[in-house]
């Protein structure tokens, strides 16, 4: 066994996964194999024991940190008053402060709980522009709030932001308007605490005192990671590909290691006090970034690597960061399924496998200096081993990034190592200081410059859609032959990976040619409407958009819901949108669409209308084709499926805004074989009465409830007609409308053997061949 | 070795794995089961079938079965047997293990030498005798290279392995370079059995990291025959070429 912590460490996560996933069978065979193999390998018998229990403690760890739960749950929804100490530095973002407090007391309709809990705090600002309220860590504060439950995963693609939160311990959040927030008084955090956050606020002041705002925002973001920048400068980042050195990560500890390692050379420090120096320094920084995964990853691989240097031992690179996965995982499994702690991990491995390999490469080209040949390897290794994860959570994948990258990061460590000597200094001889930060300035004006001339480039950025499993096999077979790590040099090697690779491509290929079964999912976008159905061949139509009504601000459903669900169907165009009728929280996530996605065609109804007239002016001047759906039309969408507009008729005229243009929905049936879906937007009684009357086969095996399950919809005579086996309610969370009406459900009930309502099951995939329906919801 | 400090190695070998990069190229090493890449693997040196009858090294002179050392000098042991041959790369093994305190390796080639003198229709073997480091030596390096060897021989031939029966009663200077006859001089009444009753009727392997001109194989072996014992055999990692 050459590596046993890094075998340890993977089958540790493998439990925590089967955890997640609730799969106890597959938990069971496991166990039995690895005890199996203590009876066939008895000379091996130690280290399958421990594969066991590593297995073991992964899944009951992962069991225990999933199903914890907030002890104010039976208070949800509800506004109480509490009190409690603010326990990290507040961070202050566009329209609301995040604040981690824990409780001590809560009070609701004159009872007092005592509760101590981590909770969340949104402060949420009482007009746009800024706070006038000023809290710090350590404050007691008290506040009225309404205690929330985090969310989990309800869309395909979506944000799990309960596990989130359960990665930093925290089970229920709090709105707080702003103008009830109390500050009474200051007390302790602990001593390294209060030392670590004082320190870090005096920095903060130096930093604030000498460089502009967006310099200064900027060297805050790099040293603590904090995102409170300007938005077109933070976008600017993340296009052209080096968003990364705002997120504190392995790179900074290795920046903040070099320069203490620098300064300590200088002043001669023996050995085993350079130790004792940059242990404290990364301690340090561990509390004042807040703990973070990367932090303490880098940390502890650092000290391990300073340690080996001790007991003059060779560094193992993927020991030593197996030993930090443990460290970190085991108080806290659940954070394998953050972003962050998927990128750092996956980041610093590849970087210890394909560094060389890739060093090697490049120095064979020609005048290549070798400095520019590392860096170069760094950016792309880490690149390369963080590609299917980030093109999974991002959906896109930044081309230019090496030659940014290039740019950037030594260009970063010359502003750090300015703005860090300058922040000592100007504690020390404030002249020497503030010649130090007037040198940083420049450099902040060409890192700056730098993110804003590559993000304007065009095609900086590609979309990508999530790999296969078979994809990411094929993947990582290719660069382990590249790396040489599979030696294609040995003749049966090279025949061998031949032959497998070929077998893994054909079979990649035909997997994505098989037709599917036809698949509709009803997103849950809160209140609102949207549809996603792809058929057998690919085509893609997505019915409705959703949106958020205007009081949600700058929110947009399509980053929120939509895109994310597309990509991660793996979907990069669509072939047609309808648009049931321009409403809101049907259309507006489509205008977001436009420009994000390619559309095909959009349908509309054939009304005269005013906005819509001037959206199709809008998407036709896009070069998008419009397509005006009328009763009676037909569409081919692919072989054996049919959609059939039933309503409404061309150039009806409208009255009563609201009322008319629900009742001018367009209603579809979707035929597949024996089975049917009908969609019918916000239609009301007398459109459902008109096709009754004109006597159109509305039967359908799926229902889209009308109107969010509004008791203005749903007679008894149109259900009687539809005769839904399945019926979905597309309905918000606690919505203002009192959808869906209690007296509509119940007649649901009677008549279709399932109803789901995507504010409690979350987004519903209905599948069928055309013969047998299956339904999959989100939510438990 | 006591428990604890066992428990220490292991927990050591685990964090700073001897065998995580390749000794020669020191490229990262994933999927290979020995301590070298795959492309090195076959820049080692391995003695192969024709090797001389007696000591085993990858040479034969003129018509004879043996090499031209064999031919003309008598050695005292029956016959031996080595992994590879002592060239540039299996200077660098060897440096690694005595050295850079890569006892694992050591371990590692050993069983594949284990494996190897299976093949061999070699009489039974009482014991296994490592040749011994002097006592200042062994502390000054913290290990003896040639008991980590027979240690892993010890994985496929499961003789008794004997500590401090075969001792070195004098700290000679490094062998490395002197010339066949100082070599002879210098390691002259170096060795000593402390018990001569366990010795005698034993069919004996002998275990060293190098085996260059001979000379200590041959003195240890002097002192074993001396002894009473039947045969002496020996294994050794490296063997010298002409």
């Amino acid at each position: 066994m050459r590596r046993p912590l890094f075998n340890i460490l993977a089958i540790y996560i493998l439990g925590i996964i089967l955890a997640k996933i609730h799969n106890y069978i597959l938990i069971i065979i496991l166990s039995i194999i690895l005890l199996g193999l203590i009876l066939l390998y008895r000379n091996k018998k130690l280290i399958f024991l421990l594969f066991f229990f590593s297995l073991l403690t992964g899944y009951f760890t992962g069991i225990i940190h999933i199903n914890r739960e907030s002890n104010l749950s039976f208070l949800e929804n509800q506004k109480v008053l509490i009190q409690g100490q603010v326990i990290q530095p507040p961070l202050i973002k566009e329209d609301k402060i995040e604040v981690y407090i824990r409780t001590d007391k809560i009070v609701k309709d004159g009872k007092d709980y005592l509760i101590e809990e981590k909770v969340l705090g949104n402060i949420y600002f009482y007009d746009e522009s800024k706070s006038n309220i000023s809290i710090s860590e350590g404050n007691i504060i008290r506040f009225q709030g309404r205690i929330k439950l985090p969310k989990e995963k309800r869309n395909p693609g979506g944000f799990d932001y309960s596990t989130y939160l359960k990665t930093k311990n925290v089970y229920s959040t709090l709105s707080i308007g702003e103008e009830s927030v109390e500050v009474l008084g200051k007390k302790s955090l602990g001593m390294v605490r209060d030392n670590a956050f004082n320190i870090k606020a005096n920095i903060i002041k130096v930093i604030e005192e000498n460089l502009s705002k967006d310099h200064g925002d900027l060297l805050k973001g790099i040293i603590f990671g904090e995102k409170d920048l300007d938005n077109s400068i933070r976008d600017n980042f993340v296009d052209s590909g080096i968003a990364h050195i705002l997120a504190v990560s392995g790179l900074h500890v290795g920046f903040l290691v070099s320069f203490v390692y620098f300064i300590t050379k200088i002043l001669r420090i023996s050995n085993p006090f350079k130790l004792i120096i940059i242990t404290m320094v990364l301690a340090f920084y561990i509390v004042v970034t807040g703990g973070v995964a990367s932090v303490i990853r880098a940390s502890i691989m650092t000290w391990i690597y300073l340690f080996s240097r001790v007991i003059s031992k060779k560094y193992d690179g993927i020991s030593a960061l197996s030993l930090a996965g443990l460290i970190i995982l085991i108080p806290n499994p659940l954070l394998i399924f953050t972003a962050s702690f998927q990128l750092s991990f996956l980041a610093a491995f590849s970087i210890i496998l394909f560094y060389s390999p890739i060093l090697e490469y490049l120095l064979k080209i020609r005048f290549m200096p070798p400095v520019i040949g590392q860096l170069l390897a760094v950016t792309l290794a880490a690149q390369l081993g963080t590609l299917p994860i980030s093109i999974f959570h991002f959906h896109q994948l930044s081309i230019i990034s090496p030659i940014t990258n290039l740019l950037i990061i030594p260009s970063l460590g010359i502003l750090l190592i300015t703005s860090i000597g300058g922040i000592c200094f100007y504690l020390l001889t404030p002249f020497i200081g503030k010649y130090l930060f007037f040198l940083a300035g420049f450099i902040f004006q060409w890192v700056l410059k730098i993110a804003e001339f590559f993000s304007s480039l065009s095609y900086s950025t590609l979309s990508l859609p999530p790999f296969t499993i078979i994809g990411l096999i094929i993947y990582i077979f290719v660069l382990f032959i590249i790396a040489n790590y599979i030696p294609i040099g040995i003749k049966k090697v090279k025949r061998i990976s031949f032959i497998v690779l070929s077998i893994l491509v054909i079979i990649h290929f035909t997997i994505l040619l098989i037709p599917r079964p036809l698949k509709i999912t009803y997103l849950d976008v809160n209140q609102g409407d949207s549809a996603i159905i792809e058929t057998p061949n690919k085509i893609t139509i997505l019915i409705d958009g959703g949106g958020y009504p205007e009081y949600q601000g700058k929110r947009k459903i399509s980053k929120d819901v939509l895109l994310p669900a597309l990509y991660s169907k793996r979907i990069n165009s669509l072939d047609l949108v309808i648009i049931s009728h321009p409403h809101d929280d049907h259309m507006k996530g489509i205008e977001e669409l436009i420009g994000e996605i390619p559309i095909e065609a959009i349908g509309v109804f054939d009304i005269d209308y005013k906005y819509m007239n001037d959206f199709i002016e809008e998407i036709r001047r896009r070069g998008i084709k419009v397509i005006k759906l009328t009763e009676g039309n037909i569409i081919k969408v692919d072989k054996n499926i049919s959609m059939e507009v039933l309503s409404p008729k061309s150039n009806a005229i409208i009255v009563d805004e609201q009322k008319d243009i629900n009742n001018l929905s367009i209603v579809i049936r979707l035929d597949y074989n024996n089975s049917s879906f009908l969609f019918t937007g916000d239609i009301q009684e007398e459109t459902e009465n008109t096709l009754i009357d004109m006597e159109k086969n509305i039967k359908a095996d799926v229902l889209k409830v009308p109107h969010h399950g509004s008791d203005t919809s749903s007679s008894e005579v149109f259900l009687a007609g539809v005769r839904p086996r399945i019926s979905i309610i597309s309905v918000g969370e606690s919505n203002n409308f009192n959808h869906p009406n209690p007296d509509v459900v119940k007649l649901l009930e009677d008549i279709s053997i399932r109803i789901y309502r995507t504010d409690k099951d979350g987004a519903v995939e209905v599948i069928t061949n055309g013969d047998w329906i299956r339904v999959r919801h989100y939510i438990n | 070795m006591s428990t604890f400090d066992e428990i220490k190695e292991i927990l050591r070998e685990s964090l700073f794995p001897s065998d995580g990069q390749c000794v020669l190229c020191k490229r990262l090493l994933i999927f290979e089961r020995s301590p070298f890449c795959f492309y090195c693997m076959g820049k080692v040196h391995w003695i192969g079938e024709s090797v001389c009858e007696k000591c085993g090294k990858e040479e034969i002179y003129g018509h004879t079965r043996l090499c031209l050392d064999c031919n003309y000098n008598i050695h005292n042991y029956h016959q031996g047997i080595a992994l590879f041959t002592y060239t540039r790369e299996g200077k660098k093994i060897i440096q690694d293990i005595k050295f850079q305190g890569n006892k694992k390796l050591g371990r590692d080639l050993g069983d594949k030498l284990g494996q190897k003198i299976k093949t061999k229709n070699w009489d039974e073997i009482h014991m296994i005798l490592p040749v011994p480091l002097h006592p200042n030596r062994e502390r000054e390096r913290g290990f003896n290279q040639s008991w980590e060897i027979a240690r892993g021989i010890t994985k496929s031939i499961s003789s008794p392995l004997v500590n401090n029966l075969l001792i070195r009663v004098r700290d000679t200077p490094h062998q490395t370079d002197l010339t066949k006859r100082e070599r002879e001089r210098n390691i002259k009444n170096a060795f000593s059995v402390k018990d001569q009753q366990l010795v005698v009727g034993k069919t004996i392997l002998l275990v060293d990291d190098v085996y260059t001109t001979g000379s200590t194989i041959n003195e240890c072996g002097k002192v074993l025959m001396d002894g009473g014992a039947e045969k002496v055999y020996f294994a050794v990692l490296a063997i010298g070429q002409r």
